[in-house]
């Protein structure tokens, strides 16, 4: 990969514009540079992103813009542009994520969500109070490699094993990693699904249910 | 002199960036039932949004109707609280899940036995005037709400305050109650049981809570409304902001209890935590977070409803330096705004209660409280005689006057001052292990005046009831 292309991304993305990405997504695009080179130069320069936040170079909140605007670039311009060329976009995996049915509290799934998306995930977030057949439904449209589900209460940690037995039973086959403050590894076990303490360590758990090596 | 609080005019500008949020941007109410009394009282939701935009004048109304004065009732009148500015008490706050074991040490799932334990620990201990069910009753399939309920009133005479999650537990829980006292309309003259409800930032008033709250001013419950800004991340990074918003979503809480209840009690609860930008975390008692408590019970004391604070707080996962320092830190602090209510024992934000953190807790309560009150100047206080009788060289330890003072001696019940040999000899123990033996020794020792058997029995058998329906 050219070292100007990913300078000149790093440029863009850190001034937190979207504009300003877009921008310089465009001006490649017109250059001839395909959509997928493109993706591939700033999935690198985000995953470049992730390690400088785990450095701690950059803010959380620096880290949540940088995801914000590459993910609306993408989607508004470098995803049209591929599917019209035909081309398919290659990704560490593919992740469903929500807070369960019942808990609007998203805020700790929302940095997950940025955080997989920076670390070259492929995300569909679906907001908070997601009933279980919603998950199940996404995760088969998307073909999910990875079902995650957040609970902040107590009352809402049982709709986590409900989603557990619905993933079963569907037949799906996905991975299940769950979060939240008052949730732990040994209700994580008794359910059968992953956990994670927060949001840095997920990203490691989900590369490591996937197989991801880097 | 303190020069760092907010000015009047200052709380008030920040009261009316309240007001124009509500009214401009307004909330997202999830309860159908909140939705129908604001809109019956005049507010309007927006046709795309969903969200109601409250006019002022209503938040004026309920601000107008709410009781400037609340009392929180104890088994044994001798306990009950009177909030109006004036006192400050110090209790236990709400939501851990988890408990730091006795005898292990380790981080267990809360059970039914724990909750027994802290109240027995909080119905001895004469510096705590109120019980909050610190754990949950994990080890209950089955109506947790009213195991809690059970464990603490059973075994404290004390005023008890719970988080109902819904308006059924509140529901059973007021029967609890009522059977305690001998009636419902007891209840509403003697609330021995509050309820703490939460709002979620930004903006919305949840379904369930809010009708929990719904069902608690029904019954004459007071109820204690608590906003959990993260500053940073679900509130505005800036204090100013993050306070106007936070406030925001109590006043429109508070509008629809009181449109729906006029003079209802209700107590104004701040939780605030800082985001940590470096890991995703979050801390009650870094210093932003206790900065946005303190302008938050100012703003209380501003509209002069009773308030809350569940500092000292710590983000610390065990008794240690950090839980020391933080707790410390948030009691003092808070101490100079004064709210009504303060609660200790939690470690781990609020996540894990700690029998030890208690204990010590209430040694930095006791010290904090004696450092913020008044020295009394007069002719016996200024001890003129006995400094004239004593004259140089001589000692004070044995003149009429020190031992006659000794009823206002403040004495340390953990802190180690004695010399390192003494210190050696007694075991060399930290502050953690002293703790642990003393509360150890208490709860085994106190003998708390448990209820009659029948009601008792009567209590058993409403959670039986509500058993039975398996309720959370």
């Amino acid at each position: 990969m050219s070292k100007d292309i990913t300078k000149e991304l790093m440029e863009a993305v850190l001034s937190y514009d979207k504009d300003v990405l877009a921008n310089v997504v465009r001006k490649k695009l017109e250059m001839g540079m395909s959509a997928l080179d493109v993706i591939n130069a700033l999935t690198f320069v985000l995953r470049d992103i992730g390690k400088k936040f785990e450095d701690g170079e950059i803010f959380l909140a620096e880290l949540v813009s940088v995801g914000e605007i590459v993910k609306q670039v993408t989607s508004e311009i470098l995803e049209p542009e591929l599917k019209r060329a035909g081309g398919k976009r290659k990704t560490l995996g593919k992740v469903v994520i929500g807070t369960v049915h019942g808990d609007i509290h998203d805020i700790g799934k929302n940095i997950v969500a940025s955080m997989l998306f920076a670390a070259g995930f492929e995300v569909y977030d679906l907001g908070a109070d997601v009933p279980v057949e919603k998950f199940i439904e996404e995760a088969r449209k998307h073909n999910a490699d990875v079902i995650a589900a957040s609970a902040l209460l107590t009352t809402t940690m049982p709709v986590q094993k409900e989603l557990s037995e619905a993933i079963r039973k569907a037949g799906l086959n996905v991975k299940y990693i769950v979060g939240g403050a008052p949730v732990t590894p040994e209700w994580a076990k008794e359910i059968g699904a992953a956990y994670a303490p927060d949001a840095v360590s997920a990203v490691e758990v989900v590369k490591k249910i996937l197989g991801v090596k880097e | 002199m303190v020069d760092f609080l907010l000015s009047k005019s200052e709380l008030h500008r920040i009261h009316e960036a309240s007001l124009d949020i509500l009214e401009k941007m307004g909330v997202e109410v999830k309860s159908g039932r909140g939705v129908k009394i604001l809109e019956e009282a005049g507010a309007s939701v927006d046709a795309e949004t969903k969200y109601v935009k409250i006019p002022r004048e209503l938040v004026k109304e309920a601000l107008r109707q709410v009781p400037k004065v609340c009392r929180l009732c104890g088994r044994d009148p001798k306990f009950d609280m009177i909030l109006d500015g004036e006192h400050v008490y110090l209790g236990t706050h709400v939501g851990a899940t988890k408990v730091i074991d006795l005898e292990t040490g380790e981080r267990r799932d809360a059970r039914k036995d724990d909750i027994v334990k802290q109240a027995i620990l909080v119905d001895a201990l004469e510096d705590i005037n109120f019980m909050s069910t610190s754990m949950h009753a994990m080890d209950k399939p089955y109506a947790k709400w009213l195991h809690d309920y059970d464990a603490a009133v059973n075994n404290t005479v004390k005023h008890v305050r719970l988080e109902p999650p819904r308006a059924e537990e509140v529901n059973y829980l007021a029967k609890m109650a009522a059977t305690v006292l001998g009636g419902e309309e007891i209840l509403r003259k003697r609330p021995i049981l509050s309820v703490l409800e939460c709002t979620v930032s930004p903006l919305i008033l949840e379904e369930l809570q809010t009708d929990a709250g719904l069902e608690a001013a029904k019954l004459g419950i007071p109820i204690h409304m608590m906003p959990m800004p993260i500053i940073g991340a679900t509130v505005p990074i800036t204090l100013a902001g993050a306070l106007a918003l936070s406030n925001a979503q109590f006043l429109s809480f508070l509008t629809i209890i009181q449109l729906a209840y006029p003079g209802s009690p209700v107590i104004y609860a701040w939780d605030p935590s800082v985001i940590d930008m470096r890991t995703g975390g979050t801390g009650t008692s870094l210093p932003d977070a206790i900065r946005l408590g303190m302008y938050g019970i100012q703003l209380a004391r501003y509209y002069g409803v009773p308030s809350y604070t569940p500092q000292p707080s710590t983000s610390a996962k065990l008794p240690d330096i950090q839980s020391g320092c933080e707790k410390a830190l948030g009691a003092l602090s808070l101490f100079l705004v004064k709210p009504d209510l303060f609660a200790c024992g939690c470690v781990e934000n609020w996540l894990t209660f700690s029998f030890e953190q208690l204990l010590i807790d209430v040694e930095i309560f006791r010290a904090v409280r004696r450092i913020c009150s008044k020295m009394l100047i007069d002719d016996d206080t200024l001890a003129m005689d006995v400094i004239l009788k004593v004259g140089p060289k001589g000692h004070f330890l044995a003149q009429e006057h020190t031992r006659r003072h000794l009823k206002d001696y403040w004495s340390p019940i953990l802190t180690d001052v004695t010399s390192f040999e003494a210190w050696k000899a007694r075991g060399g123990k930290t502050i953690v292990e002293v703790a642990r033996e003393k509360v150890k020794k208490i709860i085994a020792s106190h003998e708390p005046k448990h209820l009659d058997r029948d009601i008792k029995s009567r209590l058993d058998e409403i959670i039986k009831e509500a058993e039975m329906k398996k309720i959370p």
